[in-house]
This record gives structure tokens, sequence and C-alpha cells, in this order.
């Protein structure tokens, strides 16, 4: 699962590639699970080429918690196929 | 008579107003308070559809939201009070108008009834507003809260309605294709996306916590919608909740489908408001030993709406009281059966020809023959009157409302006993007895019953009571109003009476022709003139009416303690038994319940006074020659037919008599519509015709040409 | 051609003509619905005399009128030829079965329209109301009468009221003294 977490300019930013379905939310919840401590998380989805409703869940549900502890959340990038569920779904990440 | 589905429709309609009311009266008077409310339910549900079936789409729409309150009423979540049962009556009122406006007009509104019929829809409203929201949700509590019913319930949309099970991607699913799907269907109006995951670390990514709310705008029905999700009813759950119009389709299918099925749940499927396989489930939980009604779990498994539950049970239910209901009765058409009736009414004129040339023939045998025609023939008679015989019930029953409202009105609590009420009478009756009825009552409200402080003075009760009572009474039906009021006071109709200048004195009168006088024509009692009574035209026109049946009026009463007006009518209008008499020639007939006797008229004919000693009486008499042909009555085998008018007896000269006879009343026709003293004629079985004297206004028609009275 | 609205809408009119004392009158065919030979007519007292009284017409009562009466012309005897012709008018909206008796019955004749005259305002004994037009048929003048009209509400209230004689003062007074009392 190609996941990179890396930090710049004082931000807590993370990138996924590649896939992010239910073959994988198991280890990226793990992955996620760690972050605890950032006050700021951009996200970078331009990369994810492969994308299901497992993914838009666990995606959905931590930025969600993390908004609400009030960690601002900012979506960098989005792929074309995550813009589609955004867009069927009507809700936006 | 007419066979126009849009007649029937306002005749079936007035008769399910009818009923209507009386529920709604049940209902204020907490009699069967849940038989009443279902009744009014099905009865203004079959009147919407009804409506809906001859094309009166406003008198429809508005039937339905009276339905709708009505449901909600059924379903307690409206509770009765005497401000909704105004509100109700008065909407049922309405729709009695609208039917009056369609009589005449052939169309169900103008801005006038479409004004008033708004206004009261919003009474309606105001009460619905209150319920709508709390019981809409509760209906739907279980998984959905988010949905704004209030809105939902009104949109134009198909309204989706998804929930997967949390298993849902484990079995390698995912909702997102059928999504999609649905674009392909129709345009996707809103999707409102729930994700009710738990909190991230309680959180399980492989479990699927997806839940749509869609609103998606389609021609297609409910069967295409569901087949999108064919595949997947087992792994989430599915509800499909029409559009509003589609409701009200689904409700008319119903109500539209043949009769025959008897089974909520085809009915149903087959109007197309629940698919089959929806059906199987509800079966299948109901199999599985949930103690509940199809129709209940219809509503809370499938969010079947329940006006269309209802639809269906309404259907079911006239399905089955009409099965029920056609071994017992049939509708004839009214004219249909007045043909009949003339039929038996020449069969009874022939018949007697027959009888007469075989008593002149005298072979015996024919006599045999004749005299059994005869008695058949007169007991088809009889029966075929009886079709057209109504038990008077139905009649005293509408008075309830008229008690009611007047009774509010005035200010003055009133009980209507009803005693009776199966006796039967020509239906032509019926229909005329109706403003006389009214009339009277309006009377007994108005002028006799006391208010309540005056009767518990006068020792009585303080509600007043008025009965109306119907029975036979040796060939005749007698009607009487009663009320336990004031009573006639005798001097102040007597002064009433001198002082309009209808009498010059009224000493010495009995208190029955005081009371009398209350049937003359711009008599009024009242001191003050309401409304409602006391314009002068009151017992005057209860009198005509009453004698246009054939009928008489007498009023009994004791000061302080009651009033009665009692009506007798002939059973039929169409046959009576009449006596036939000869004057100059030609023959008439008396009808015999006015014949006392005869008598030899010699000492009448040698007299140029009016009257004869009649066993130390005074008897006056008329001569018929002298009053039909302006020249007396010459012959000495002449009679005096001895009649009651009124109270006295009056005495008919005529050339001859023949005796008792049963005349088949025709009437004279239009040209002849003003004849003063003849209520019609009969063909004897000759084939000559004998007019029918109406001895009543013959003798008034005798004193008004010398204009003293 | 003004005289009648009716007229104006065919080219030919059908019409039975009958006789009354010589003259020839006209009824349109459709609203005649059979001719009678004379029978007993039953008088109804106390009405005017151009309303001759009623017949029994198969089991029903059917008035008969005499319009000679009512066009003012002298009365005549009833001879083999009389007869009565059965019509069928609107009295008040409802359709009501009138005999007419007349003098003698000749034929049934289409009459083309342009050989109709409006009636002339004088020289006729009839109300011109109750005449649709006069047409001309063998040298012999035939008058098309309007049925409907004869039988208006205006004649009509003519017929009601006539006030009759009263040849029972004396009765009624006596009876009214029997009431007094």
């Amino acid at each position: 699962m190609p996941l990179k977490i890396f930090v710049e300019d004082e931000k807590l930013k993370i990138k996924i590639d590649g896939s992010l379905t239910i073959n994988e939310v198991l280890n990226m919840k793990k992955e996620l699970s760690k972050l605890i401590n950032a006050k700021n998380i951009n996200f970078d989805l331009s990369e994810i080429q492969e994308f299901d409703s497992a993914g838009f869940q666990l995606l959905y549900t931590f930025i969600r918690d993390k908004r609400k502890e009030g960690i601002t959340v900012i979506i960098d990038g989005i792929s074309e196929i995550v813009r589609n569920f955004q867009e069927t779904y009507n809700l936006e990440l | 008579m007419t066979t126009d589905p849009k007649d029937i429709f306002i005749e079936e309609g007035f008769e399910l107003l009818n009923i209507a009311e009386e529920s709604l009266l049940d209902l204020e008077s907490g009699e069967q308070t849940t038989e009443a409310v279902n009744n009014l339910f099905r009865v203004i549900h079959t009147f919407k559809g009804s409506a809906g079936i001859v094309g009166f789409d406003y008198l429809q729409s508005f039937a339905h939201r009276f339905e709708n309150f009505l449901d909600e009423i059924r379903a307690e979540r409206i509770y009765i009070t005497s401000d909704i049962i105004s509100l109700l009556l008065n909407c049922k009122d309405y729709l009695s108008q609208v039917l009056n406006h369609i009589k005449a007009t052939g169309k169900d509104y103008n801005e006038e009834i479409k004004q008033k019929g708004e206004e009261l829809l919003s009474y309606l409203d105001k009460y619905m507003v209150c319920h709508l929201e709390t019981d809409e949700i509760h209906l739907r509590k279980e998984k959905e809260p988010e949905i704004e019913l209030s809105e939902q319930v009104s949109s134009p949309y198909w309204h989706i309605s998804l929930r997967f099970n949390e298993d849902f991607f484990m079995t390698g699913m995912d909702p997102y294709p059928f999504i999609l799907y649905l674009t392909k269907l129709g345009k996707i109006v809103s999707i409102n996306t729930l994700i009710n995951s738990p909190s991230f670390l309680e959180f399980n990514p492989e479990k699927c916590y997806f839940g749509f709310e869609i609103q998606l705008d389609t021609e297609l029905d409910r069967k295409a919608i569901s087949d999108v999700f064919e595949y997947i009813m087992d792994d989430c759950s599915v509800i499909i909740i029409p559009p509003k119009s589609k409701i009200e389709e689904y409700v008319n299918l119903i109500q539209e489908l043949p009769e025959d099925n008897e089974l909520l749940g085809q009915i149903l499927v087959k109007s197309g408001a629940i698919t089959e396989r929806e059906l199987e489930r509800i079966l299948e939980i109901q199999k599985k030993g949930e103690n509940k009604k199809i129709g209940e779990l219809l509503i809370e498994k499938e969010k079947v709406e329940p006006q269309i539950i209802q639809a269906g049970l309404c259907k079911q239910s006239s399905i089955r009281e009409k099965k029920a209901l056609e071994q017992k009765s049939i509708r004839v058409d009214a004219g249909k059966l007045d043909k009949v009736l003339n039929i038996v009414g020449e069969l009874v004129t022939i018949t007697s020809g027959i009888m007469q040339r075989a008593k002149f023939i005298g072979d015996a045998k024919l006599d045999e023959f004749s005299s059994t025609l005869s008695r058949l023939v007169s007991d088809l008679r009889d029966h075929s009157m009886e079709l057209r015989m109504v038990p008077i019930g139905d009649t005293f029953s509408k008075f309830k409302r008229i008690v009611r409202d007047l009774g509010k009105e005035f200010g003055k609590e009133i009980e209507l006993e009803i005693i009776g009420g199966e006796t039967e009478l020509d239906k032509t009756f019926v229909e005329k007895l109706n403003d006389p009825l009214v009339h009277m009552i309006r009377n007994s409200i108005d002028h006799g019953i006391e208010k309540a402080e005056e009767r518990i003075q006068a020792g009585k009760p303080p509600k007043g009571k008025i009965t109306l009572k119907a029975y036979n009474e040796s060939g005749n039906i007698v009607i009487e109003v009663t009320d336990d009021g004031r009573g006639l006071d005798r001097e102040k109709i007597g002064k009433k009476a001198v002082e309009k200048g209808l009498i010059t004195s009224y000493a010495g009168m009995s208190d029955q022709e005081i009371f009398n006088l209350l049937f003359l024509p711009g008599f009024s009692t009242a001191e003050k003139v309401t409304n409602i009574s006391g314009r002068g035209v009151g017992m005057d026109v209860v009198r005509r009416n009453i004698e246009e049946l054939k009928g008489t009026v007498q009023i009994f009463s004791e000061k302080g303690k009651f009033t009665t007006v009692r009506i007798k009518l002939p059973l039929t209008l169409a046959i009576i038994d009449g006596f036939l008499v000869e004057v100059n020639r030609e023959n008439f007939v008396l009808p015999l319940s006015t014949v006392s006797e005869c008598i030899d008229a010699s000492k009448a004919i040698s007299t140029d006074r009016h009257y004869i000693n009649l066993r130390g009486k005074l008897l006056p008499f008329i001569d018929m020659n002298e009053l039909f042909y302006g020249k007396k009555t010459n012959n000495n085998n002449a009679n005096i037919v001895i009649v009651e008018y009124g109270e006295f007896p009056v005495g008919l000269v005529v050339d001859n008599i023949h005796g008792e006879i049963q005349a088949v009343i025709k009437s004279l026709g239009e040209l002849y519509k003003n004849v003063e003293f003849f209520s019609g004629a009969s063909i004897l079985g000759d084939g000559s015709i004998a007019l029918i004297v109406d001895v009543d206004r013959l003798i008034k028609f005798a004193q008004k040409n010398c204009k003293i009275c | 051609m003004e005289g009648g609205t009716e007229l104006n809408n065919t080219k030919t009119i059908t019409a039975l003509t009958f006789t009354l004392n010589e003259e020839i009158f006209a009824l349109d065919i459709k609203s005649v619905k059979e001719v009678l030979d004379y029978t007993k007519i039953t008088k109804i007292p106390q009405t005017p005399d151009y309303m001759l009284g009623v017949i029994n017409l198969r089991g029903n009562v059917a008035p008969v009128v005499d319009l000679k009466m009512k066009f003012n012309m002298p009365k005549s005897e009833i001879t083999v030829n009389t007869c009565i012709i059965i019509v069928e008018v609107e009295i008040e909206g409802k359709n009501q079965i009138v005999g007419i008796l007349a003098d003698s019955v000749k034929e049934v004749f289409e009459f083309d329209l342009k050989n109709i005259e409006e009636a002339p305002k004088i020289g006729l004994n009839i109300d011109i109301d109750f005449i649709l037009g006069i047409a001309k048929r063998d040298e012999e003048f035939v008058i098309i009468l309007d049925i409907n009209k004869i039988f208006s509400e205006k004649e009509k209230e003519q017929i009601i009221g006539t006030e009759t004689e009263t040849p029972i003062e004396s009765i009624s007074k006596d009876i009214n003294l029997e009431l007094g009392e």
C-alpha cells in the first residue's frame, strides 16, 4: 500500500498512491490511527487510481473525526475517480 | 329515468352524505365512536372514489383531503372535539352543496365553491399540521430520522431510502454502481449520503456504514426501481416511496380495480403499489409468526403509505359489503318501477271490466276464473305497491342534524326521539314530506321548546325533547311530530287571529278550531320574527304540502305540556279505494276514506235551502249538478253522499251511486294542472273516464266562490 | 323569410293538413303522434269551453282542445270525418300529449319554404303568434300553425285565469253559517 506520510512547512502531509479499496482499508486504518498528534493534515489524493466505497468511507470517517477534534484537514489534490465518488455521493471529503 | 353515471353519482352521493351525517351525529353523542369513525371514513372514501370515476376532479380532491383528515382521526392522531365535529359537518354540507351545484350546472366547481373549499381545507390543515410531523416520523423512526417527512409527503419525486447491511463490502459488493445505475433510470434530484460510521478508533473499515436518501425523478414504476436492487435485496433495506401523484394514482387504481379479489395483498400488487416480491417478503414475515396484519406489516416494514393501505382495506371491505349486499337487494331504476306500476294499474282496471262482464254473462266457470284473476291482480297490486315503499327512518334521521344545529343556535338543548322509523311509505311521500317536516321541527324548536331555565321553572327536565313517530293506522300512515314544550296558547292564537283580521271573535271556538287557525295563510304567532320560522309562511305551507299528498294534518296541544302535529297519509298515491258516483251522466270518484254514508236526496231536492235536517242536526250540502253544470239536480233517484270535511259532515247531491271501486289515479296533465277540485282521473273497466274528486278542495271551492271564509 | 326561426333551418317543412270550418291548417309533422277517430270526450267541469275535456288514450288520460273556439271560429257539428290529432307539445318544459279536434284530416304535404309567407298582420281572427306562416297550395291558403306557441305560458295563464260563474253562492253561505256556530 503506497502511503507516504511526511512533514512539510510544519504540516502533516499524507499522500496516497494507487489503490484504496476494501483490500487496503484495514491496513490504511492502522496507519492512519498512528497520526494522533498532528495539528494540520493535508491530503493528497491525486494519485489514487483504484477506489471504492470502502475507501471513501475510511477517508470520510477519518477526516470527519479529525475535524471534530479541531484539526484542520485540507485536501490538496484529488484524482478523477475520487472526484466521481464525491460527486455521485454528493459528499465532500 | 336516468342511467347517466353522473346522475347516479349525485343520487348515491346524497345518500352517502346522509350516512356520513348520521355517523357524525353518532360521534357527537359518543355512540359507538370507533364504528362511527370507520363508517364515516368508508363513506367519504367511497364518495371520493365515485367522484373520481365520473370525473369530478375538484370534488374528488376535496373529498380526498377530507378523507385524509378522517384517517388521522381514525388513527387517533386527532382527537374529536365538538369543534372538529362542527368542522366535519361543515365539510359534509359543503360536499352536498357541491353536489347541488353539479345537479344545477353539471360542473363541480366555480370560483365561489373553490374559495369556500379552500377555506374549509385550511381549517382542516390547521389540525393536520400539528400532527403530521410527529406521527409520520413515528411511523418511520427506526432507521432514518433524517428524512424531511413533511416535505417528502408532498414530494413530486420517488423517494428511495437505502440502508446497507454491515457486511455488504465483505460480500464483494459496493453501493456505488447501484447509485450510478439509478442515474440511468432518471434524474437524481437530490442525494443525501449517510455514513454512520462510529468514531475512527472503533471503526471497522471493512464494514459498510452507508446509507442513502435519494429523490429520483423518473417515469418508471415501482417495480422498475425496485428491480435495480433485486440482487441485493437480502443485503440491504430498500424503501421506495412513490411520489405524491403516484400515491393518488395507486389509491385511485385500487378503487377502480375490477372487483373480484378479496385479498389485501393482491389488491395492492394489482394496483402496483407494492411488488409481488415485497408482498412475498411480508407474507414470509407474517408466516414467521409476527402477529400483525398484512396492512400493518406493509406500513411498518415496506413503508407503504398508510393511505394506500387504507384504500386497499376499503376496497376490500367494499368488495365484501357489495358481495353481501348483492345477495340481499338490487338497485332498481325508479322509472322502471313506475312502468311496472302503470301496467299493474291498467291490469287492475281491465280486471274489474272482466269481472263486470263475467257477472253480466253469468257463466259459472267464467265467474270463477274472473274472481281468481281479480284476487291475483289485487295481490300483484299490493306487492308492486310495496316495491315503492321505503322506510321513513332515513328521513327521520336527517332531522337529527337540524335539531342539533337549531338547538345550538337557539341555545336550547334538545333530544330527538325517533319511533317507528321502520314504517314504510311511498317513496314519493318521503320526498315530499321533507319540507313540511322541516317546518314543523323548526316550529317546535323555535316556538315550542323553552329555554332550559324556563323548563326547570316549569318542573320539566332542562333538556327538551322532540319525538318523530310513524305508524300504520287502518290503511293510512300517520306521522307525528311532538315536542314537550310550552304547548299552544289559545288566547294568544285567538288574539292574533283577530288582530290579523282572520276572525272577528274567538269566543266559543273549540281548542281544535283555534289550533286550526294556525293553518291559515299569513298566520304567525312568533312574537319576534326569527330567521328560522315566524315569517308567516309556516303551517299553511305544511298543510298545502300534505294536502297535495291527499293527506290531512291536525294539531293537538296542551298548554305547558306538549304540541303534536299529526299528519295522516294514504298508503300510496297511485291507487285509491274510491266510491263511484254519477252526476249529469258523467262518472266521478270520491275517495272512499272521505265517504261516511249515503242517504236519499229527495228532501234536499225539494228544498231551496242548502241544508237539511239529518237526525236532528243540520247537514249542509252541495248539489254537484249545480256546482259542476250550473243546473239543479232533478232526479228522483238522487242520493246524498255524506263526506267528512275536517270535523263536520257535508252532503254531496249526486244523480246516482255505483259503489266502491279501486281507482288507478292518472294525472290530468299539465294543461289541467290548476284544475280546482279534481286530483286526477281514473279509467273505468269499460274504458270510460271518471274524474277523481278532491273533496276538501271541492268544499273549499264552494266556500271560496261566495267569498266568505 | 323572417316569419319564424324554425323555418330558416330547412328548405322544406313537412306538415299534416287538416280543416277547421273549411279553412285549411297545417301542423309540422314532427309534433304529430297519431290521428284518432272521434271518441267520447269527458268534460272537466268548470274549465274553459275550448278545453273539451279528456279522452282515454290507451290507458292514459289525454286532454283535447278545440282550436276553433280558441281561434274565434264558429262551432260545427261532429261528423264521421271529425278526428282527434294527437300532438306532443312542450308545456313549461315538460312534454305533454294533447289532442286537437279537427273537422277532417287531409294529407301530409311538403311545403317549400319559398312558398311560405309571413302571416298578414290583419285580416285573420287568429293571433298571429300562433302562425308559423301561410302557404299556398292548389289556389288555397294553408295556415301553418306553431303548436308550441298555442300552448305557451301566456296562453295557459289565460285558461287558468278564467274565473267561472258561481251558481253556488247560497250553498256556501249556509255552510259557513254552520261553521260559525
